[in-house]
């Protein structure tokens, strides 16, 4: 590729300017022929190198020249640089941006290949349902209590003013580890002992595990997730109560929720209430989640009953409270339509990753 | 359980439409199930509070529907002519066990015809599910869904000597009771007897021998009370839940029982012939006073959070039978005996509140005087932050069953026992876990069994422990399970195969994040883990734990041969206390240099060690060092492993040159030659 070396071209003119012009016909000629930016190195040596460049020859040889020669060649020495040196760096910018061109048109992708599968876990819907409902109460200013999943017959249904033999237990029933001892059938145990211990005023929610003994089925399961609350001061009303759990739908499932406030019956308060919400699947118009009835049943709740505070030794007639009780299980069903709550306790990985965000 | 509204609507007027009624139900706490049109009428499905007797009959619903809507209430005719001799003449009535039945009521009907009950009381009880059977036994029926007093039928002439003896049953005592089974009874068992054996369960069931039937003549009705703990217990033992036991063990009110005999008398007697008895036999134990409370008005205000005037309380009470006086202020109420109920003040607040209008009531937020200010507690945001860090390591959380099968617990006890339950779901669900390993080793195969490739699952729960003073213990545990690849296949991903030191780094990532004390890791024989391949853990002196691979074998009894790594670790104190406290280093203000080395070690020599023996040479200038490679076979001698090590040299208080890198890894080199017998590769 490399043009003959000019020492071998006949002719060499000894006149310098003509050899000036020989010089730059053969950059033209050697230029050319540049095809990657190694021959340009190549030729810039060859022209303007600094050992032995041809045109750095020339401006060697001036030495030898008088002053009138030396002013004419010079200057044409110097316009043959610049052009020489203009035309390398054009050369190398076109070179360059082919080179990066080519490097980007071999190093192409494919943008529509499948991304690197997310490897992260997740929380259980039931967990992060919690998390989210318990926010809504901390920022209420509620405490967030725990206690023990074995319970006593007298926490779990005695201190609870549940007579025994009556059928207000059958709504519960519980698996036993002996006479006294049992799985907690809800999460309202937590009240008394909580009560055991402080006085009021306070404000608390309880989550946690309880246990029916309840063959599985797609609505039942032997062990579900409860949250309890509790308020108790001297001057708490079932407006409270209602305010209160209306707030609460809202915050969870949306402004535009609707509450509908009815009475119930817990042995644990009195009066009693029930909570039910506009369906969030079909916000009221009626669909699979709720029956066709426009509302979904969310929470039992009431004014704690006195003998609750008799129970734990308050002072006779100076408190009053709310308490109210709810399965997450539940909510999170309403929320998200799971049909079959078996689901949450089964860890299909392909149900818990549809829980991912 | 099901009503009809037409049967309702006998006693008060009802709106037409079919939500409004509902709507009216469900606002009195009276909770429609299901309403269902049939025939003309409409079948309700309520579910009744268990404390309201009162309501499960349609007079009783009627009342209360008949306040709500502001209409009248019509009760059921009941005048009886009177022809008979009294019922003493031919019957009597002895109660040996006035504590379990306080009261019993009989009242004869002679010359009566058995035959079919009229169409329109065949038709009423068609409308709730019952079959009619003759015009005696319906009108029991009838009464007990008009009125709610469950009654019975004799045969007069079947009961020897015309005697109804109420006593205890004895210890094996036979009856075949009206589903023609027959029942061993026990002495807790209450019987209606006559005197040559048991003839009825009292409160539950009659028996066949004495029924009424075509050929009956002379009809002995029973009305009684019976104590409800006694009622209820017989029912669960003998797993018979009839309509009248469902009201006895609500605890019926001994009153009203005179008024459904009328009744029953007027229905069997008035459209067909028989003579009633002009006198019954009512054996009356003591009677209790009607309970006498006082409402304070400005209880109930402060109570509600809204004033119902005085009117509308006094006309609330009145209409629920309540005898009331005022002063404008506070009420003194008389309970009438069928609100067994009401027992407080607070319960008279409910029922003004109830028809008041629980949608009437303000909605307002409690003025907290103690609110909390820091948020979740330290255990429960740890805890949370747990569970965020076993997900952000690729874990998915799982919650499974505190209670699983004894089999499945003993392969990972060490001395202990776990603790049954004594009336488990099934006897897959029988013993508090002692373990979370074996519910989220179940979980690990199922996902396997239904095509899961990779699987990793986390649990925090509790697992229970037998404890010789006090109740059980609760432990707070985490457990980690692992099969799989770490990543999903991918053309372009890494694909790890979940091994120990997948498991244990998700483990050391998590002390770390938790600042929890480095964990100690050592190998050990652990019930249930694959012998040689595991390991107890220790973190400081906070926790232990197990690490390693689940025995085979007992994946394999699972339907599936799979190595699954799992990890179980108490925190419950790691919880409570506070992370290791640390200070920043400054970052290094000179460059390091890595140097590998190929050494063959013996293959049973812990990696521990190596680390140890190039840890102790103090003097040399080491920042780091990995394990970078691990391969035998080949061109290994047998017994050998070459291990690659990648060491990092470098000082805090100049840049090392490449003399004294050389000449610490040469140190390194020739001691390691010397201690553990290494040769370079």
């Amino acid at each position: 590729m490399a043009a003959a070396p000019l020492d071998e071209v006949a002719g060499i003119p000894s006149d310098p300017l003509a050899l000036i012009e020989t010089i730059l016909e053969a950059f033209k000629r050697d230029s050319a022929e540049v095809q990657d930016l190694a021959a340009l190195d190549e030729i810039q040596a060859r022209y303007l190198g600094r050992k032995r460049g041809r045109l750095t020859a020339v401006f060697q040889g001036m030495r030898d020249l008088d002053t009138h020669t030396k002013r004419q060649v010079g200057a044409a020495a110097n316009r043959a640089r610049q052009t020489i040196s203009t035309a390398l760096k054009k050369l190398e910018a076109q070179l360059r941006s082919a080179a990066s061109a080519e490097r980007a048109e071999s190093e192409a992708i494919d943008v529509t290949q499948p991304a690197v599968p997310d490897s992260l876990g997740g929380l259980h819907p039931i967990t992060s349902t919690l998390a989210e409902i318990e926010a809504i109460f901390v920022a209420m200013g509620y405490e967030v209590v725990e206690g023990p999943e074995i319970e006593t017959d007298w926490y779990n249904f005695g201190a609870l003013n549940f007579p025994t033999d009556h059928p207000a237990r059958d709504a519960q029933d519980t698996l036993h580890l002996d006479d006294d001892l049992l799985l907690r059938t809800h999460t309202s145990p937590v009240q008394i002992r909580y009560m055991e211990t402080h006085k009021p005023p306070f404000a608390i929610i309880v989550p946690g595990r309880v246990f029916r003994r309840d063959t599985p089925d797609a609505t039942h399961t032997p062990m579900f997730v409860q949250l309890e609350g509790l308020v108790v001061d001297t001057n708490i009303t079932l407006a409270d109560l209602k305010g209160t759990l209306d707030t609460f739908a809202k915050a969870l499932f949306g402004n535009q929720t609707a509450t509908r406030f009815r009475p119930g019956y817990f042995p644990f308060t009195e009066p009693s209430a029930e909570l039910d919400a506009t369906c969030p699947a079909c916000g009221g118009e009626g669909c699979r989640v709720c029956k066709g009835s426009g509302w979904v049943e969310l929470l039992g709740s009431g004014m704690v009953h006195p003998a609750l505070f008799e129970n734990v030794g308050y002072e006779l007639g100076r408190y009053q409270g709310f308490a109210f009780g709810f399965g997450i299980d539940r909510i999170t069903a309403v929320r998200y339509g799971v049909e079959d709550i078996r689901c949450y306790y089964e860890n299909d990985l392909r149900f818990l990753r549809q829980f991912a965000s | 359980m099901r009503f009809s509204r037409n049967w309702i609507a006998d006693y008060t007027d009802l709106p037409s439409q079919v939500p409004e009624l509902c709507a009216q139900l469900s606002m009195l706490g009276l909770v429609v199930d299901d309403a269902r049109s049939e025939d003309g009428d409409l079948s309700l499905d309520l579910d009744l509070p268990s404390n309201r007797p009162d309501v499960l009959n349609h007079y009783g619903l009627a009342r209360e529907l008949s306040i709500s809507l502001n209409a009248d209430l019509r009760p059921p005719p009941d005048e009886v002519r009177v022809s008979g001799d009294p019922t003493q003449e031919v019957a009597s009535v002895q109660v040996l066990t006035p504590a379990a039945c306080p009261r019993f009521a009989a009242h004869s009907i002679v010359d009566v015809e058995v035959g079919p009950s009229p169409d329109w009381m065949c038709k009423r009880l068609e409308s709730i599910g019952l079959r009619p059977i003759n015009n005696v036994v319906d009108v029991t029926n009838f009464v007990m869904w008009e009125l709610g007093r469950p009654m019975h039928a004799y045969d007069l002439d079947k009961l020897s000597d015309g005697q109804l003896i109420v006593r205890w049953a004895q210890d094996g005592e036979r009856l075949t009771t009206l589903d023609e089974i027959d029942r061993k009874l026990t002495s807790g068992d209450l019987v209606i007897a006559d005197p040559k054996r048991a003839i009825g369960l009292a409160g539950v069931m009659g028996g066949t021998e004495t029924r009424v039937t075509k050929l009956t003549r002379r009809v002995l009705l029973e009305c009684a009370y019976f104590d409800p703990v006694t009622v209820r217990r017989t029912s669960k033992r003998l797993g018979l839940h009839t309509d009248a036991s469902h009201r006895f063990e609500r605890d019926m009110s001994p009153q009203g029982i005179l008024a459904a005999i009328r009744r029953a008398c007027h229905l069997i007697a008035l459209p067909g012939p028989g003579s009633v008895s002009s006198a019954g036999i009512d054996v009356v134990g003591p009677v209790a006073t009607n309970r006498q409370l006082v409402l304070s008005g400005k209880r109930l205000r402060g109570y509600l959070g809204v004033a119902v005037p005085p009117a509308r309380i006094t006309t609330i009470l009145s209409a629920l039978g309540f005898d009331v006086s005022t002063d404008g202020m506070d009420f003194e109420v008389v309970v009438p005996p069928r609100r067994v109920d009401i027992w407080r003040e607070e319960d008279l607040i409910e029922e003004i509140a109830r028809f008041h209008g629980y949608d009437q009531l303000p909605s307002t937020l409690p003025l907290l005087r103690r609110r909390n200010t820091r948020g979740l507690s330290k255990v429960l945001r740890r805890e949370r932050r747990v569970k965020d860090i076993c997900a952000a390591a690729g874990y998915w959380e799982a919650m499974t069953f505190v209670f699983t099968s004894e089999a499945e617990q003993v392969p990972f006890l060490k001395n202990e026992a776990p603790l049954p339950l004594i009336n488990p779901v099934s006897e897959s669900m029988g013993v508090m876990r002692t373990s979370m390993l074996p519910g989220l080793l179940a979980a690990v195969v199922r996902n396997h069994n239904r095509g899961a490739r990779r699987v990793r699952l986390f649990e925090v729960g509790r697992t229970f422990h037998h404890r010789d003073n006090g109740p059980p213990l609760e432990h707070r545990r985490l457990a980690v399970a692992s099969w799989g690849n770490t990543h999903e296949a991918h053309f372009a991903g890494p694909e790890i195969s979940s091994g120990f030191c997948e498991l244990k780094g998700a483990l050391e990532t998590l002390q770390s994040r938790m600042g929890w004390p480095q964990i100690q890791w050592a190998a050990a024989q652990v019930p249930g883990l694959q012998s040689g391949s595991a390991a107890t853990i220790r973190v400081g002196d906070l926790a232990t734990g197990i690490a390693g691979k689940i025995d085979p074998a007992l994946t394999t009894a699972l339907g599936a041969d799979m190595s699954v790594w799992a990890a179980e670790l108490g925190i419950e104190d790691l919880l409570t206390h506070d992370p290791v406290a640390f200070s920043i280093d400054p970052l290094p203000k000179y460059p390091s240099s890595d140097r590998d080395l190929t050494i063959l070690v013996d293959d049973h020599l812990p990696f521990a060690k190596v680390e140890a023996e190039i840890t102790a040479l103090q003097e040399i200038p080491l920042a780091g060092l990995r394990l970078l490679d691990l391969y035998s076979g080949g061109d290994v001698p047998a017994g050998r492993l070459a291990a690659t090590l990648r060491l990092t040299y470098r000082a805090n208080d100049r840049t090392l040159t490449a003399t004294e890198i050389e000449t610490a890894h040469a140190q390194v080199i020739v001691h390691l030659e010397h201690s553990i017998g290494a040769v370079r590769r």
